[in-house]
């Protein structure tokens, strides 16, 4: 589903990503983890079409991600160290307009349906500015799942949400990934997502180290970090 | 979704007034024409006035953090242009029509013919606010960026604020369709390379 070949990319002159190789599978999931400006959110970026590389390539979904068509964004769920939220809209009003500018259908009760999964239904005609950090984090992710992605690309994503949060996160995570969804989840504090990765990247020097062991690709499947086991 | 800010309309609208009243008020109507006045005067307004909406919405899409997710989405980064554009062209329209009474009537100058200039007048504007759109997009990329808007812009803005205010004055003065017909072709030309270069220039902006 997601395919990185020796990607390099260089920022002010500095390489962030020095030939880079991942694959990640359909119901896999990636943790990207790493020290500060390793290059994480970089990565990310790349492969949401964001940023173009210097050298390599990245396919998602049999297609090639900077180059032809956008089509394969329709199944693309991204989620960045931001929230992507307009404050002025309504929690209702901003999924709304998400829907509308990626050309996502919402049928009656959709809506409903997904301010309901992310906590909010009770909020749904609230202004976004009146929103704590963790509900901006619920809807951005209810943002992100508007088109029933089949990729999902998340910065941090457990940000700022609270235990019950991070426990309602790791189980919608596993819920698409059940679904077939794959899944790269960068994230300073890999051991939250310790029931629900199948493989731990470590970002470093530009490339990724996979600590069980590997030829420089995420297995498939992956098996888990022998730390992670429950 | 601009529109909705109303600090934003607040602030646009109370500079171009202010820019508005103090050309009407450098200038005493009983000694000069206000028809050859009032056109530099409009325009100045228009200029400043909507290099601050257009900086402001979209640099507001970065601080939101709602950049990357337009960007990532099936939509292309020509839809994100033509979309800022449309709406930095509402703006520009609202000062219009809020400058243009006010210095017509300061000025006391007649529109004779009203549909002609409101013509000149939208002419004028999708060209500047093509150009201004692609140097807010140039801007948000660099370091200081809302520093370098009005460096980059105005040069840049120069043939359409020209002919917008040489077309203005012919419409206004009641001059034939030579003397108006000369400035409307370099607007006409302007507004078609700002409206077909930016979005092929947003691809490589924004996408490396």
């Amino acid at each position: 589903m997601i395919e990185v070949r020796r990607l390099v990319k260089r920022l002010g002159g500095r390489a962030v990503l020095r030939g880079l190789d991942l694959a990640v599978a359909a119901g896999q999931c990636v943790a990207v983890a790493g020290p500060n400006g390793a290059g994480k959110t970089t990565l990310l970026r790349v492969m949401a079409g964001l940023v173009a590389p210097d050298r390599g390539e990245v396919w998602v979904l049999g297609e090639p991600v900077h180059r032809g068509a956008r089509a394969w964004r329709r199944h693309l769920g991204w989620v960045g160290h931001e929230p992507a939220l307009y404050d002025q809209l309504s929690a209702a009003e901003n999924l709304r307009f998400w829907a509308r500018w990626s050309g996502v259908e919402l049928p009656a009760g959709r809506l409903q349906e997904l301010l309901e999964q992310c906590g909010l239904d009770w909020a749904a005609d609230e202004p976004v500015a009146t929103f704590s950090r963790g509900m901006r984090q619920r809807l951005e992710l209810a943002r992100a799942l508007l088109g029933k992605p089949r990729v999902l690309l998340l910065d941090e994503p457990f940000n700022a949400l609270d235990r019950q949060g991070r426990a309602w996160l790791a189980q919608l995570l596993q819920a698409r990934k059940g679904e077939g969804c794959a899944l790269v989840v960068v994230t300073h504090r890999p051991e939250e997502l310790a029931g629900l990765a199948d493989c731990l990247a470590l970002l470093e020097g530009g490339r990724l180290w996979f600590p069980e062991g590997s030829d420089g690709k995420a297995p498939t499947p992956a098996p888990r970090p022998a730390a992670w086991r429950t | 979704m601009g529109l909705r800010r109303r600090e934003m309309a607040a602030g646009v609208l109370v500079f171009s007034l202010l820019v508005a009243l103090t050309f009407a008020f450098a200038f005493d109507p009983a000694r000069l024409d206000g028809r050859r006045l009032m056109p530099g005067a409009l325009w100045v307004t228009v200029l400043f006035s909507g290099m601050l909406a257009v900086s402001r919405t979209m640099a507001a899409e970065q601080e939101h953090g709602t950049l990357a997710a337009l960007l990532a989405s099936p939509v292309g980064p020509e839809a994100l242009f033509f979309g800022k554009m449309a709406g930095a062209l509402a703006w520009v329209a609202l000062v219009e029509l809020v400058a243009a009474p006010v210095l017509a009537a300061l000025l006391r100058v007649t529109v004779d013919r009203p549909a002609l200039l409101a013509g000149v007048l939208a002419l004028g504007s999708v060209g500047f606010v093509g150009a201004a759109t692609l140097v807010a997009a140039v801007s948000l990329q660099a370091r200081g960026g809302e520093v370098l808007m009005p460096v980059l812009l105005v040069p840049l803005a120069v043939p359409a604020t020209l002919a917008a205010v040489e077309a203005m004055g012919a419409v206004l003065q009641g001059e034939g369709a030579g003397a108006l017909g000369v400035w409307v072709r370099v607007l006409v030309a302007y507004d078609v390379l700002m409206v077909a270069l930016p979005p092929a220039l947003f691809r490589f902006l924004w996408e490396g």
